[in-house]
């Protein structure tokens, strides 16, 4: 069983991994210099979003077991797909993505092969262990990684400038308050608390992780993204492949320490594996779930072949991004809609009896 | 089973070291790049560090005799093809990790230098803040470049170019150029770099009897106007040289664009720096009417402010200088208090300053204070703004220039 301050931390790990990579190019790309507005924005809504899904779920099943009460076999399986799908498409872009980017920036004489494998052992490794041992990691290592975050934007402000964040509304209303909303895709993460509720001791430890983690998630997607767009100024912010990486690269401390971008990037890979290792063992949980089976351990290396093989059918870097980027514009639907849909179900078929 | 759990990942580390790779000691670490115009393509110069000269690297003493530097120049079309052949020519890899500055000619400022953001921003071992210095002749100025103080290349083009205690170079560096450039915010000034000649006076073949004046420290000419009053107006070569060191950096190269379009002297660069609170503290003197004149160290603890009026185009900007009184003329002191001198060096300023924005804005076409960047505020979406800057013309603009002067301190005696 995990605790409440577990959920939270792998939740919120979760979503501040995703940060680390490619999503703020989308915000940015979309509302130009308002990005931070839009993210203020979005970590807003998510935060109603969810309130309103633990207003309306109230089961001790997940969205799987819940269809299954619902619907019977049939809908289990067309629900437990949907959320494997949208899962596995989530998971698939970060195995190619994370090999290239550890290449690009630090092991840049080391075959990308290897580093994927390397990956993907250590995923295969960390879902074996199971969500208690990864949760247990996570909690130990989220205070250590939440100060040096803290760090790096306290380092980060005098390199900061207002003028960089005008106009105030970039590219306008229309696209800050609707054309930013695929930015919720960064907040598709809190379907994994809803995955994990037979991992949880008492129902109530939904909700409070989960407004724990809009909170705090909220809080990390408006911190990064409005760094970012007071430190560089706009298009710069939009050519950049890694946001986070290029806002380390600013950082110095005397001749010394100018090179503070090699600690984010052993912080961010600890917090990837451990990401990618609790993502894995959701997907074959869920996978299991959806077809009755007994186990799921079996299912792990099969499915990392599997996103390892489709990781790899984007030609490059660039198209894997634009990948990540066409799924980043829908995910958010499927992971926060299902919920929320199954909530609203369940609570009128209540009201009915 | 556990133990394989356990040694699966561990023997996977040593291979992710990237110690398979270069070690230290097979790499040769680039500290500056020349690049000239050739009739073929680019002429680039490359200088490396020579580990054996530099601190530790002979004896517990630092250094050996000689230059920690050395040159190479090779034409290619690209940086990247340069590199690869002056690999062939040393024994050790090239590094851009340390590269401290890239030398630009004047030829090639000329015809625009954007081409080398791309280089610049898209390589991971190149640091964003790289200079970018302008020159007649790179790799003239490169060969000249024998550090006689340090024993470090890259510390030595990182002191003169950071410059903390001198405000006679602008503090732009490639990220500042790079990012001004794509936001069209405003014309980067970049620092303006040369090489002083010896004015030969001696008719021996004895090159130790050498003249330590540089024979073009005439052409420059002495301000006149008040501020910084009797020192020259120095570009980058013409101040008094040193008999072994004879690159220097002074002044700014302006840039309308990435285009070079004129070049600023160092009592010019020094007002620039104010304007765009990128002065430091540097001990300036005034004129007085009298013999000698007033001398101040002058600071700028907050940045001037611009109050801009994009129908009518103009700009009143205000800057405010914080003051140590270093020396006055006996008459002076006798006569006027310090707020008089304040009212006075003020109107200096002013005055200098007008008159520089007129040369680059009229003259040169360049908006190297950055109205453009700071009317971004008054507009409300990047399409109106984006609409306003393709209409922008640098020359339609006046300026009026406000200064405050504030004389702080009168140093150790009385001053009323």
């Amino acid at each position: 069983m995990l605790t409440r301050k577990q959920i939270s931390s792998i939740t919120v790990n979760a979503i501040a991994v995703k940060l680390l990579i490619t999503f703020p190019h989308t915000i940015i790309e979309v509302c130009k210099t308002a990005a931070w507005l839009a993210a203020v924005y979005c970590s807003f809504l998510i935060f109603l979003i969810f309130l309103a899904t633990v207003r309306l779920y109230h089961s001790d099943r997940n969205v799987i077991g819940l269809a299954e009460k619902l619907g019977g076999i049939p809908l289990r399986i067309v629900t437990g797909m949907i959320v494997f799908l949208s899962l596995f498409a989530n998971y698939f872009t970060l195995v190619r993505i994370f090999p290239e980017v550890v290449r690009l920036v630090l092991l840049q004489t080391t075959y990308v092969e290897l580093i994927g494998l390397f990956f993907a052992v250590c995923t295969i490794f960390g879902a074996y262990c199971g969500p208690e041992a990864i949760a247990r990691i996570t909690e130990m290592l989220l205070p250590g990684n939440g100060f040096t975050f803290a760090a790096f934007i306290l380092l980060l402000i005098p390199t900061m400038n207002t003028e960089n964040i005008f106009p105030l509304l970039g590219s306008g209303v229309h696209d800050i308050f609707l054309g930013s909303i695929p930015f919720l895709s960064v907040f598709s993460d809190l379907l994994l608390l809803n995955l994990l509720i037979p991992y949880m001791k008492d129902r109530s430890d939904y909700r409070r992780a989960g407004i724990r983690t809009a909170i705090f998630g909220g809080m990390v997607a408006s911190l990064v993204i409005t760094a970012y767009c007071f430190s560089y100024v706009y298009p710069i912010t939009k050519m950049y492949l890694l946001p986070v990486y290029q806002l380390e690269r600013l950082i110095h401390l005397g001749s010394f320490f100018s090179r503070l971008e090699a600690v984010f990037q052993f912080i961010w890979s600890i917090a990837i594996m451990l990401y990618a290792s609790l993502y894995l063992f959701v997907l074959a949980e869920v996978w299991r779930e959806t077809f009755g089976l007994n186990a799921s351990k079996p299912l792990l290396a099969p499915i990392m072949l599997s996103a390892a093989g489709a990781a790899f059918i984007p030609a490059d870097l660039s198209a894997a991004a634009a990948v990540e980027a066409f799924i980043g514009n829908w995910l958010y639907i499927p992971t926060l809609g299902l919920p929320l849909v199954f909530g609203l179900i369940t609570k009128m078929f209540h009201v009915k009896q | 089973m556990n133990l394989i759990k356990l040694l699966l990942p561990l023997a996977m580390m040593p291979i992710l070291t990237s110690c398979i790779g270069d070690e230290p000691n097979n790499i040769a670490y680039m500290t500056a790049m020349g690049i000239d115009k050739t009739e073929s393509g680019y002429l680039y110069t490359i200088q490396f560090a020579q580990p054996t000269k530099i601190s530790g690297g002979s004896d517990e003493g630092g250094g050996s005799v000689g230059n920690i530097v050395d040159n190479i120049t090779v034409e290619a079309p690209t940086i990247y093809s340069a590199i690869n052949i002056a690999d062939t020519i040393i024994s050790k890899d090239l590094s851009l990790s340390h590269a401290k500055v890239l030398v630009v000619s004047e030829e090639i400022a000329h015809d625009g230098i954007a081409w080398l953001n791309d280089v610049i921003a898209r390589n991971n071992d190149i640091r964003p803040d790289i200079y970018i210095s302008v020159t007649e002749n790179a790799g003239e100025y490169l060969e000249e470049v024998k550090p006689s103080i340090e024993l470090n290349p890259v510390k030595y083009y990182q002191l003169t170019y950071e410059n903390k205690n001198g405000s006679a170079i602008p503090q732009n560096n490639a990220m500042d150029f790079y990012s001004s450039y794509f936001a069209g915010s405003r014309d980067c000034l970049l620092p303006l770099a040369g090489i002083a000649e010896n004015a030969d006076n001696d008719t021996t073949d004895n090159s130790e009897k050498k003249s330590i004046e540089n024979a073009r420290q005439a052409e420059a000419e002495p301000n006149t106007g008040g501020f910084d009053n009797g020192t020259r107006n120095y570009y980058a070569g013409e101040t008094g040289k040193r008999i072994r060191n004879k690159s220097e950096v002074l002044g700014s190269a302006v840039f309308s664009g990435d285009k070079y379009v004129g070049k600023l002297g160092s009592t010019e660069t020094e007002l620039h720096n104010i304007l765009m609170h990128q002065f430091t503290t540097m001990n300036l003197s005034f004129y007085t009417g009298l013999d000698s004149p007033l001398t101040l160290k002058v600071f700028e603890k907050t940045p001037p402010k611009y109050i801009i009026n994009k129908e009518e185009k103009t700009t009143e900007i205000y800057p405010e200088l914080q003051c140590e009184l270093l020396s006055a003329p006996e008459e002076y002191r006798r006569d006027r208090s310090t707020k008089d001198a304040e009212t006075e060096v003020a109107s200096m300023v002013n005055a200098a300053a007008e008159d520089l924005i007129c040369k680059v804005y009229k003259e040169m076409g360049s908006d190297m204070l950055g109205i453009r960047g700071r009317l971004r505020k008054q507009f409300l979406t990047l399409d109106e703004y984006m609409r306003y800057c393709q209409s922008f013309v640098p020359s339609e603009w006046s300026f009026s220039v406000r200064s405050q002067i504030n004389i702080r301190r009168t140093g150790m005696t009385y001053y009323k």
